[in-house]
């Protein structure tokens, strides 16, 4: 054999991470409902990326004459108080809930792995002091936090997303660290240890790529959390800013009138839920075929 | 005489237990309130700017500033609050001028009615739901279990609550469309609380029928289960006198686990069907900027979250003696 010495860590490691994505995608087709929760995923962010060139009508555009109308060959979805069109609406809705969810779920994984994998890695009092203050945050109801930080600092975009990541922080440290407490003590990074890897490079180098399968199965049930977090937000009176439309905004406007003209609430209320489902549908089949308790069985 | 070799005994565990166990909630409540005072001091906006708005003159907002005691230095602030949380001087809201504890202590009530209410109908459907499933698992019923307790909890709690509302309060006329929690007759009481308990009781069944099966999949493949079957006993019994009692200790901790959920969901539940209670005191706080309401309402979640935890983990200790040798 003529590998070199100091390339026998990384030959180990490029086995251990190719299994773990291999691992992804056997889940995925042993658990054909996530296929359908990732597919109904991917047709509604095409539909918010595409908003401008799918939307029948200008999602502002106000008109006295066509108000509070029913459903129709013309407004598939009826119209609401300001005669907008609720299907064009609902389009260009999709846009700020995925916007939202993704990016506050983005930077939660970010640094709530990173959280994880320092007190997994390190272990003894750097982990329980770690763990204990996410414990912490973890015991304060999301939605009240959310709600108190979104008050505090004014309803926007940004603010939200603050409010939606630091909720949603601590179970990304809590899923981080335990799987990086096995990683942690298999050959390869021994191995890089002992060739003098720094504990950053193994971190972010070695273990991580390992886990990040995990990491992001729970992404996807944490973005249904972020996603239903933002329209009760919003549905509360601290989402985006009128006349901006967000599917939970326009459930509360839609529940002002909801005795005569039911359909300003319904349809955003269904857009939600098929949105939620779906990326609950991809994660937890996912999740039941990558847990490694339940693995083996079927 | 030889003495007998003294080990502890099985009172001075279970006391050392409930101690560990309390010192942990007192812990607990001191970091979380220590958050609380942090989030209202630290978050940019200020408080006495954010009530009187960007209008306001210096002269008005130092004013309140005063009144609220944000002038003082930070450590004396802290100890301030800290003390008024424990003898229960909460401050006064800012738009009643009433104490903030009075107004709290005044819809607790309805609120816990409706949460405790909501659980129990929740496990009224999990725990059979999520037995039957985990029996016949990987058949039909299964899957369709999974399936709706997955839509379940998919809801976000208003949702449920505004679609609830259209079919059987405005197009069936079964409810009334405003719960005012304060029927006079029980009857009343009742069908005021019907839709708003349906609704964050069918959420709270799809949580505990998949931690109901879960449970019961793992006890079902212990080997006491099969040592039963081997010996012939009627499976309809090994479920019922062995297992359900074994797959329920985790279930208790669903109460502790999802205790985040039920409080957001609740709060979306009153806002909907306009119940008093927490929720609607909560967003009416923030509506009229009621800073001092803000706080106060931190603190009871607060409380009730430690306490609803602690009772939690206690109970856990009492009904599998294993835990507290831990």
């Amino acid at each position: 054999m003529t590998t070199p010495a100091h390339d026998l860590p990384r030959s180990y490691w490029r086995t251990t991470v190719a299994a773990a994505w291999a691992g992804l995608l056997t889940a995925f087709n042993t658990n054909k409902t996530s296929w359908v929760g990732l597919a109904l995923f991917v047709a509604v962010c095409l539909m918010a990326v595409f908003a401008p060139l799918i939307a029948p009508h200008d999602p502002l555009a106000q008109s006295i004459l066509y108000r509070l109308k029913p459903p129709s060959a013309e407004f598939w979805m009826g119209t609401d108080y300001y005669g907008r069109d609720i299907l064009s609406r609902l389009i260009h809705g999709a846009r700020i809930s995925l916007f939202i969810g993704l990016v506050a779920i983005g930077i939660a994984l970010v640094i709530g792995s990173l959280i994880g994998l320092i007190a997994g890695y390190y272990g003894g009092r750097t982990d329980i002091i770690i763990m204990q203050s996410m414990d912490v945050l973890l015991a304060f109801p999301s939605l009240i936090l959310g709600l108190i930080v979104v008050a505090m600092l004014g309803p926007s975009v940004t603010n939200l997303v603050i409010a939606i990541a630091l909720t949603a922080i601590p179970p990304f440290a809590r899923i981080a660290r335990a799987p990086t407490m096995t990683v942690k003590e298999r050959e390869f990074v021994e191995a890089g240890r002992s060739l003098g890897y720094s504990d950053l490079r193994l971190m972010l180098g070695h273990i991580l790529p390992n886990i990040l399968p995990e990491i992001l199965v729970m992404g996807s049930l944490w973005l249904a959390t972020a996603i239903r977090v933002e329209a009760s937000l919003a549905f509360i009176g601290l989402g985006v800013a009128p006349p901006t439309a967000t599917w939970g905004g326009m459930i509360r406007e839609g529940f002002e009138n909801i005795l005569d003209s039911f359909w300003l609430a319904l349809f955003p209320s269904l857009a939600i839920l098929v949105v939620v489902f779906a990326l609950n549908l991809l994660g937890d089949g996912l999740r039941d075929a990558i847990d490694p308790k339940l693995r083996g069985e079927s | 005489m030889r003495e007998a070799v003294k080990g502890p005994t099985h009172g001075d565990r279970m006391s050392g237990f409930v101690l560990r166990r309390l010192g942990f909630a007192v812990i607990t409540l001191f970091a979380v309130l220590t958050l609380v005072f942090f989030i209202v001091r630290i978050l940019p906006g200020d408080p006495a700017m954010a009530m009187l708005g960007d209008q306001a003159s210096m002269q008005a907002i130092e004013q309140l500033r005063a009144r609220l005691g944000l002038d003082r230095p930070l450590p004396v602030q802290y100890v301030e609050f800290m003390a008024g949380v424990l003898t229960g001087d909460w401050g006064t809201s800012l738009v009643s001028g009433r104490p903030v504890i009075q107004e709290i202590l005044k819809v607790l009530p309805a609120t816990l009615e409706l949460t405790a209410v909501s659980l129990l109908l929740g496990a009224v459907i999990g725990v059979p739901l999520g037995v039957w499933s985990a029996v016949n698992r990987n058949r039909m019923p299964d899957y369709v279990t999974r399936l709706a307790s997955l839509l379940g909890l998919s809801f976000p709690a208003f949702v449920s609550a505004v679609l609830l509302l259209l079919v059987f309060a405005i197009h069936l006329n079964w409810f009334p469309v405003i719960s005012s929690g304060q029927g006079e007759t029980f009857g009343a009481r009742m069908r005021d609380l019907a839709l708003p308990a349906i609704n964050l009781g069918l959420i709270m069944a799809a949580y505990i029928t998949r931690v109901s099966r879960s449970s019961m999949l793992e006890v079902l493949g212990q080997d006491y289960v099969r040592t039963a079957q081997a010996k012939g006993i009627e499976f309809r019994t090994i479920i019922w006198r062995h297992c359900l009692r074994n797959s329920m200790i985790p279930v208790v901790t669903v109460v502790g686990l999802y205790l985040g959920i039920l409080i957001g969901n609740s709060v979306l539940t009153e806002i909907v069907f306009n119940r008093p209670g927490l929720g609607k005191l909560i967003v009416g706080a923030l509506n009229q900027r009621d800073y001092t309401m803000l706080q106060g309402m931190m603190v009871i979640y607060t409380l009730i979250v430690v306490l609803v935890n602690l009772v939690t983990d206690l109970t856990y200790g009492l009904i599998d003696p294993r835990v507290k040798y831990k």
